[in-house]
C-alpha cells in the first residue's frame, strides 16, 4: 500500500506536469432538458495549484514510510487528491462545488480515527457551513447567468442587484474563509490540526488551505474581475481582515504550549497576510509567490515535528527540549524552515514578503502596512520558541537522553524541501517568470522581472543570488568557529547540573525556558485581551440557543392527540380566514 | 298550522336547509368532542359522529324527494325521474370503512387497556422522548 | 400484461393466503416473495413505454373506473414493488433471528399495503382513491401495532385517529366535488374545475390538502409521526418511510396538478415545505432515540420533496424524483440495518453506534447517511441540486436559504451518528450478516452511489416523467379520449 501510494503520487506528479504543458479541455455532461455546461480545463492557475498538491503528496508519501497506516487511510487520501484535482481543473462552478465537497469530506474520514468527537464534529459542521455557503451562492450567480462557467460568471454578477451583490460575496467568501480559517472562523482548525493524525496535518495545513485561496483567487478573478475594482468595500474588507487575522493569530501562537496548535495559529497568521494581499489586483503575484513558500515551508516544518514525535512520542514545548545534538540533521532542517518562516533575508520568504510590502505601498495602504509590519514582527517570538523548545535549552526529561535522530523516511522530504527553498532563495526570479505566465492569463498586471537572481520593484531591488552566497559563506565561518569553540567548552555531567540562582533544581523544577512561554504576554493589556476572547464563546453561544429551541420545539412533538388535533384545527381556521374572500 | 309548518318544511329548499345546517352542527359537535374528549372511547364516538354527519349531508344533498330510486321495474323502463345512485354506493362504502376502521381502533383501546388500564388519551404518553 | 395486476394480484394472494398456509409455515413467504418479484419484473418491463397506458376496467370513464400508467406513475410502481420484494427477501432472511407471530397476517398486510400504495398512484377516479387510501391506511394501522406490547398498541391508535381525521377531511372534499361537478373522474373534475366559484375551490384545495396533510406529514400536521415510528417494530419503520409517505405524496401532487394548474398556491406550499423540513431538523437535534431521529429525518425530506413539487416546474419535479428515489433506498438501508443492530445489542439509543461492532453495516450506512444529507457522488445530492437550481431561476432565495440551513442542521445529528460509526472506540461482540443480507444492502447501496455518480443515465428518463406528471392537459385528454 505504501508502494502504491509512491507510485500513484509520483504519477499524479507526472499527470499534472503533462498536463500543464499542453493545452486541453473536456466537456462533461448536458442535461437536455436546461443544459448545464461543465468541463475541465487546465488554467495556468489551476496547473500552479495542482503542482503544489501533487508534490506535497510525494512528500507526504515519503514521511508517511514509517507509519503503519490504514489501507483506508492511503484510498481516502488518494480520493482526497482527486476531488483536488477536478476542482483545481474544473471550469465550472458545479464541478469545483462537487470537488469542495468531496475534499471535505474525505477530509472527515481521514480525521475521524484520530480527532475527539468534538473536535471531529467542529470540522465538519465548519465545513458544511461552508460547503452550503458556497451552494447558496453559486445559486445566485446561476440565476442571472443561468449557466456555471467561470467564462459566464462575470456576466452574472454585473447582472445582480446590489444587494445581492454583496450577499453573494459574502457567502462566499464566507465559504472560502472557513477552509482558509481566517480568524473568527479558525476555531474548527486548531484542535483539528493538533489532533489529527502527524502524517496529515502537513497536508491539511499546506494543502487543503491553499484550496480556500484557490477558490477566493477564482471568486475574486471570474467573479468579481478584481482587476476592474475600484475603491470598493470588498477590498478594504479583505485587506483588513487579513491583517487582523494575521495579528490576532501571532499572539494566540505565542502563549500555546503544543507545537502543532502554534504551528496551526502560525498557518492563519500566514495565509492571512495572502488574504490581505489579495485585497488588491496588482497583489496577486505576491499572493501566489507567498503561497508558495508557505506550502514548502509548513511541510518543511509538520513533517520535521511530525518526525520529533514519531521519535520521542511527545508533542508538547514543555516536555521536549535539548535535542540539537541528538537530532542535527532535523535541527538544521527546523532552522531552514522557521528562517523561511520568519520572511527574513537569506532565506525565500523574505521576497515574498517583500513583494507583498511593495504592493501595500504602491496601493497606500499605510496602515494594514505597518499592522502587517507588527504581525511579522511579533512572529518572531513564537518563531524563536520553536527553535528554542525543541532543540536548544535543556532537557527537561531523562528519557530525551537517550533519543536518536528521526528515521531517515522523514528526513528525505526535508532535504528535498529545504533544498527546493534553498534554490528559490538563490534565484527568486525565476518564479517571476512563471507566475507572470500565469497572471498574464488572468489578465493582470505582471510582475517586473529584470534577471532570475533578483526581484526588482519600482522601489527597490533584491538580489537573493548576492544574499544568499554572502550568507553561506558567512554561515560557513561562523559555523567553523562554534565547532572549534565547542570542542573547549565544558561538558554538562546532567541535565540538573547549572547554575540556578543558588538554588538546587531538583526533578519538579522546570528548567526548561519553553515551559510557560508567552505566559508574560497576558500582562500587555492588548495582548490578554487578544488572548482572553474568542470566537468559541459566539458559537457556542450559537449551539446552546439552537438546542434550546430544539428542546422547545420537541414538547410540541410529544405525539400528544389533544395538541395535535387542537394544532391542526387552528391552522385550518387560519388558513380559511386567510384564503377566502 | 301542522300542515302549513309540514308542507313549508316540504319545500326543496328548506330540506336543503335543514340537511346543511343539522349536519354541519353534528360535525362540529364530533370535533367539540375530538377536540374536548379525553376518554379514548368518547373520542373515537366523535370520529363517528363526524363520519355520520358527513353521510347525512352527502346524502341530504344530492336526494331529491320526487324521484324514485335508481331501481327499474314498477313501471319505470327508464332511467328517468331517478336519484342519482353514485352517492348512495358511495356513502356503503365510506360506512363500511368507517366502520372498520372504527372497529380496528376500538380493538387496539381495548387490548391497550388490558395492558396498561388507561383509557385517557392524555396519559398515552409510552413514548417519552 | 396489464397495470391492473400490480393491484390485483396483491389482493388476489391476500385471499389465498388461507389455502397456502396448508403449505407450511414458509408456504406464505415464498408464495408472497415469488409474486412480489414478478411484480416489481413485471414494473420494469412497462419502462419503455412510449405512450401512457389506460387500463379500463368494464366500463369506460367517466363512469367507470380506470387506471392510468404514464412515466410518472411507472417510476413510482417500479420503485414501490421492487424495493417492495427487497424487503420481502430480507426479511426471509431475517426471521431466522426473529420473526412475527401469524406471520401469515404479516405478509397479508404488506401485500395489501403494497396493493394499495400501487392503487393511490394509478388510480385516476377520487373516490377510488379514497377507498386506497384507507386500504393503505389500515394496513399501516394494524402492522403499527403488530407487535401489541403498549407502545406499538398506542402508536397504533394515535395513528388510526389522525388516520380517521384526515380521512373525514377527504371525504367531505370528495363530497363537494361530487354535489358541484357531479364526477368522480379525476379528469373531468380537472377539466370542470376552473368553473367553480372562487371559495368553493379555495374550500375543496384546502380539505384536500388537510385530508393529505396528515398523511404527507406536512409542518403543522405531522406530531403523530414521531410516536408511530417509536412505537411500530423498527422493519415496518422502512416500509412507511420508503413506501406509504411516497405514495400518498404522489397523489397529492398528481391531483394538484390537475385541479390547479397554474399553481395558485405554489409560494405557500414551498414555504410551508421548507418550514417543515426547518423544524423538523430542529427537533431532531436533540433527539436520542434513533427510530425517533430517522422519523424527523424523514418528516425533513418530506418537506423538501414537498417543496420541490410545488415549484410546479418540470427541473425541479426531477430532482424531487431523485430525492424520492435516493431518501426511499437510504431510509430502506437505515431501517433495515438498525433492525438488525436492534436485534443483536437490544437497544436503538444512538449511543448503541459506538458499540456496534459491524464494520460493513457501518460502511453502508454511512454510504446511505451521506446521500440523505446530499452528499455529491451520491444520488440525494443531483436531487438537491436540481431543486435549488430551478428555485434559483424561480428567484426564491428565501426558501433556499431555509432548506440550507436545515440541511446544515441535518448534518449536526448525521454527523454525529458518523462520528460514533467511524471513531475507534470499544466495540461490543461481532454483528455478522447473512451473505444475503449483505448482498441486499450492498445492492442498495450501489444504486445510490450510481445514480449519483452517474445521473445521465437516468436524467432523460426523469425529465420525461417530470413533464409527464406536470402535463394536465395530456392527461385529461388520454382518458376523456378514450370515452369517443
Amino acid at each position: 500500500m505504501k508502494i502504491f501510494n509512491l507510485i500513484f503520487s509520483f504519477f499524479t506528479l507526472f499527470i499534472v506536469y503533462k498536463l500543464s504543458s499542453i493545452s486541453w479541455h473536456v466537456d462533461l455532461g448536458v442535461i437536455q432538458t436546461s443544459p448545464i455546461m461543465i468541463g475541465l480545463q487546465a488554467s495556468s492557475l489551476a496547473n500552479f495549484f495542482a503542482l503544489l498538491v501533487s508534490f506535497s503528496l510525494i512528500m507526504i508519501s515519503f514521511a508517511s514510510w514509517s507509519y503503519t497506516l490504514s489501507k483506508s487511510f492511503y484510498l481516502l487520501l488518494s480520493l482526497l487528491s482527486i476531488s483536488l484535482f477536478v476542482m483545481l481543473y474544473a471550469e465550472d462552478y458545479l464541478l469545483f462545488f462537487i470537488g469542495w465537497e468531496v475534499m471535505s469530506i474525505s477530509t472527515y474520514f481521514l480525521l475521524s480515527n484520530n480527532l475527539t468527537q468534538k473536535a471531529l464534529h467542529k470540522y465538519i459542521l465548519f465545513a458544511m457551513l461552508s460547503a452550503l455557503s458556497l451552494l447558496l451562492a453559486l445559486m445566485l450567480l446561476y440565476s442571472t447567468s443561468n449557466s456555471f462557467l467561470y467564462a459566464d460568471a462575470h456576466d452574472g454578477f454585473i447582472l445582480l442587484e446590489q444587494s445581492r451583490q454583496i450577499l453573494l460575496g459574502a457567502l462566499m467568501v464566507l465559504a472560502f474563509f472557513i477552509k482558509i480559517a481566517v480568524i473568527g472562523t479558525h476555531y474548527w482548525l486548531v484542535d483539528a490540526y493538533e489532533e489529527a493524525h502527524d502524517i496529515f496535518t502537513p497536508y491539511l495545513s499546506a494543502i487543503l488551505s491553499k484550496m480556500g485561496i484557490y477558490g477566493l483567487i477564482v471568486f475574486l478573478v471570474y467573479v468579481v474581475d478584481i482587476s476592474s475594482l475600484q475603491e470598493d468595500y470588498l477590498s478594504y474588507f479583505l485587506a483588513f481582515i487579513g491583517v487582523a487575522s494575521s495579528i490576532i493569530a501571532t499572539f494566540k501562537a505565542i502563549n500555546e504550549d503544543s507545537i502543532k496548535r502554534v504551528l496551526a495559529y502560525s498557518s492563519i497568521a500566514q495565509l492571512g497576510y495572502i488574504v490581505t494581499v489579495l485585497s488588491l489586483a496588482d497583489g496577486m503575484g505576491g499572493a501566489l509567490y507567498h503561497a508558495l513558500i508557505h506550502t514548502l515551508v509548513k511541510l518543511l516544518l509538520f513533517i520535521n515535528i511530525a518526525g520529533i514525535i514519531f521519535v520521542t512520542g511527545r508533542s508538547k514545548f514543555s516536555t521536549l527540549g535539548g535535542l540539537i545534538y541528538k537530532m542535527p540533521h532535523s535541527f538544521v532542517m527546523l532552522l531552514i524552515g522557521i528562517i523561511v518562516l520568519a520572511g527574513i533575508p537569506p532565506l525565500g520568504g523574505f521576497a515574498s514578503k517583500f513583494l507583498i510590502y511593495t504592493t501595500l505601498l504602491d496601493a497606500k495602504y499605510l496602515l494594514i502596512l505597518s499592522a502587517m509590519m507588527f504581525a511579522s514582527a511579533s512572529a518572531f517570538l513564537y518563531i524563536y520558541k520553536l527553535i528554542y523548545g525543541i532543540y536548544l535549552g535543556h532537557t527537561t526529561n531523562k528519557k530525551l537522553e537517550s533519543i536518536k535522530e528521526v528515521p531517515f523516511s522523514f528526513l528525505i522530504p526535508q532535504y528535498i524541501l529545504s533544498g527546493v527553498l534553498i534554490g528559490i532563495s538563490f534565484y527568486p526570479g525565476w518564479l517571476i517568470v512563471y507566475l507572470n505566465t500565469i497572471l498574464s492569463e488572468m489578465h493582470l498586471k505582471a510582475l517586473s522581472f529584470s534577471n532570475i537572481t533578483s526581484i526588482t520593484t519600482p522601489h527597490a531591488e533584491y538580489n537573493g543570488f548576492v544574499v544568499m552566497s554572502a550568507f553561506v559563506v558567512v554561515f560557513l565561518v561562523v559555523l567553523l568557529f562554534l565547532l572549534r569553540l565547542k570542542s573547549k567548552t565544558k561538558e554538562a555531567k546532567d541535565r540538573f547540573d547549572i547554575a540556578y540562582c543558588g538554588e538546587e533544581p531538583n526533578i519538579a523544577s522546570h528548567l526548561h525556558y519553553g515551559f510557560g512561554m508567552g505566559q508574560e504576554l497576558q500582562r500587555v493589556s492588548f495582548i490578554a485581551l487578544i488572548l482572553k476572547n474568542s470566537s468559541k464563546y459566539f458559537y457556542e453561544y450559537i449551539a446552546s440557543q439552537t438546542l434550546s429551541f430544539s428542546d422547545v420545539l420537541k414538547k410540541i412533538y410529544t405525539g400528544k392527540l389533544n395538541i395535535n388535533f387542537n394544532l391542526s384545527v387552528i391552522f385550518a381556521i387560519i388558513l380559511l380566514w386567510w384564503s377566502l374572500k | 298550522m301542522i300542515e302549513i309548518i309540514l308542507s313549508y318544511l316540504n319545500q326543496d329548499i328548506v330540506i336543503q336547509k335543514i340537511v346543511l345546517i343539522g349536519s354541519m352542527s353534528l360535525l362540529l359537535i364530533g370535533l367539540f368532542g375530538l377536540l374536548t374528549q379525553r376518554h379514548i372511547i368518547k373520542v373515537f364516538m366523535s370520529v363517528a359522529i363526524m363520519e355520520s354527519s358527513l353521510f347525512l349531508f352527502f346524502i341530504g344533498s344530492t336526494f331529491n324527494k320526487n324521484f324514485t330510486a335508481p331501481i327499474l321495474g314498477d313501471g319505470h323502463v327508464d332511467f328517468i325521474h331517478m336519484n342519482d345512485p353514485i352517492p348512495h354506493a358511495m356513502i356503503l362504502t365510506a360506512i363500511v370503512i368507517g366502520m372498520a376502521v372504527l372497529a380496528l381502533g376500538i380493538s387496539f383501546a381495548i387490548e391497550y387497556f388490558k395492558l396498561t388500564s388507561i383509557t385517557d388519551i392524555d396519559r398515552m404518553n409510552e413514548m417519552k422522548n | 400484461m396489464s397495470s391492473i395486476l400490480f393491484i390485483a394480484l396483491p389482493l388476489l394472494f391476500a385471499f389465498c393466503v388461507p389455502l397456502l398456509e396448508k403449505l407450511g409455515r414458509n408456504g406464505v413467504a415464498y408464495a408472497s416473495t415469488l409474486m412480489q418479484i414478478f411484480l416489481a419484473a413485471l414494473a420494469f418491463s412497462f419502462f419503455g413505454l412510449e405512450h401512457p397506458q389506460l387500463e379500463i376496467i368494464a366500463i369506460a370513464p367517466p363512469l367507470g373506473i380506470s387506471f392510468v400508467l404514464d412515466q410518472a406513475s411507472v417510476f413510482f410502481v417500479a420503485l414501490f414493488s421492487s424495493l417492495m420484494t427487497l424487503f420481502s427477501l430480507y426479511y426471509l432472511w431475517q426471521r431466522k433471528i426473529k420473526s412475527y407471530k401469524n406471520e401469515a397476517k404479516f405478509f397479508i398486510l404488506l401485500n395489501t399495503l403494497l396493493a394499495s400504495a400501487v392503487g393511490l398512484v394509478l388510480s385516476n377516479d377520487i373516490f377510488n382513491i379514497y377507498v386506497f387510501f384507507e386500504i393503505a391506511g389500515i394496513s399501516a394501522y394494524i402492522l403499527t401495532a403488530y407487535e401489541k406490547n403498549a407502545k406499538a398498541l398506542e402508536a397504533g391508535i394515535k395513528y388510526l385517529l389522525t388516520g380517521s381525521v384526515a380521512s373525514i377531511f377527504l371525504v367531505l372534499a370528495i363530497m363537494l366535488i361530487y354535489i358541484n361537478i357531479g364526477s368522480l373522474n379525476l379528469a373531468l373534475i380537472a377539466q370542470n374545475f376552473e368553473t367553480l366559484p372562487y371559495n368553493l375551490k379555495v374550500l375543496i384545495s384546502l380539505l384536500l390538502f388537510l385530508g393529505f396533510g396528515f398523511k404527507v406529514e406536512i409542518f403543522p400536521l405531522n406530531f403523530w409521526v414521531s410516536d408511530v415510528y417509536e412505537g411500530s417494530s423498527t422493519l415496518i419503520n422502512g416500509l412507511f418511510s420508503a413506501i406509504v409517505v411516497k405514495a400518498y405524496l404522489f397523489v397529492f401532487f398528481h391531483i394538484l396538478y390537475l385541479l390547479l394548474p397554474s399553481g395558485e398556491f405554489s409560494h405557500f406550499l414551498i414555504y410551508l415545505g421548507a418550514l417543515s423540513m426547518l423544524v423538523s431538523q430542529i427537533v431532531a437535534l436533540k433527539q436520542t432515540n434513533l427510530k425517533r431521529l430517522f422519523a424527523y429525518s424523514s418528516l425533513g425530506q418530506v418537506g423538501l420533496l414537498f417543496a420541490a413539487f410545488s415549484m410546479h416546474d418540470s427541473d425541479a419535479i426531477m430532482g424531487a424524483f431523485f430525492i424520492v428515489f435516493a431518501h426511499s433506498i437510504a431510509k430502506m438501508i437505515l431501517f433495515l440495518s438498525l433492525s438488525n443492530i436492534e436485534e443483536h445489542y437490544k437497544s436503538v439509543d444512538i449511543s448503541i453506534l459506538q458499540k456496534i461492532n459491524a464494520p460493513y453495516l457501518g460502511f453502508i450506512m454511512l454510504i446511505a447517511m451521506l446521500s440523505i444529507l446530499g452528499i455529491p457522488l451520491l444520488a440525494g445530492f443531483v436531487g438537491k441540486f436540481l431543486i435549488l437550481k430551478s428555485m434559483a431561476l424561480d428567484g426564491l432565495f428565501g426558501a433556499m436559504a431555509i432548506i440550507l440551513i436545515a440541511s446544515l442542521l441535518e448534518s449536526v445529528y448525521y454527523f454525529k451518528l458518523s462520528g460514533y460509526l467511524t471513531q475507534k472506540e470499544e466495540r461490543g461482540t461481532l454483528l455478522s450478516l447473512d451473505l444475503v443480507q449483505k448482498i441486499l444492502l450492498s445492492f442498495l447501496a450501489l444504486l445510490l452511489v450510481t445514480a449519483g455518480t452517474a445521473p445521465f443515465l437516468v436524467l432523460d428518463f426523469a425529465a420525461h416523467a417530470a413533464n409527464v406528471m406536470l402535463d394536465a392537459q395530456s392527461y385529461i385528454a388520454l382518458i376523456l379520449g378514450a370515452v369517443q
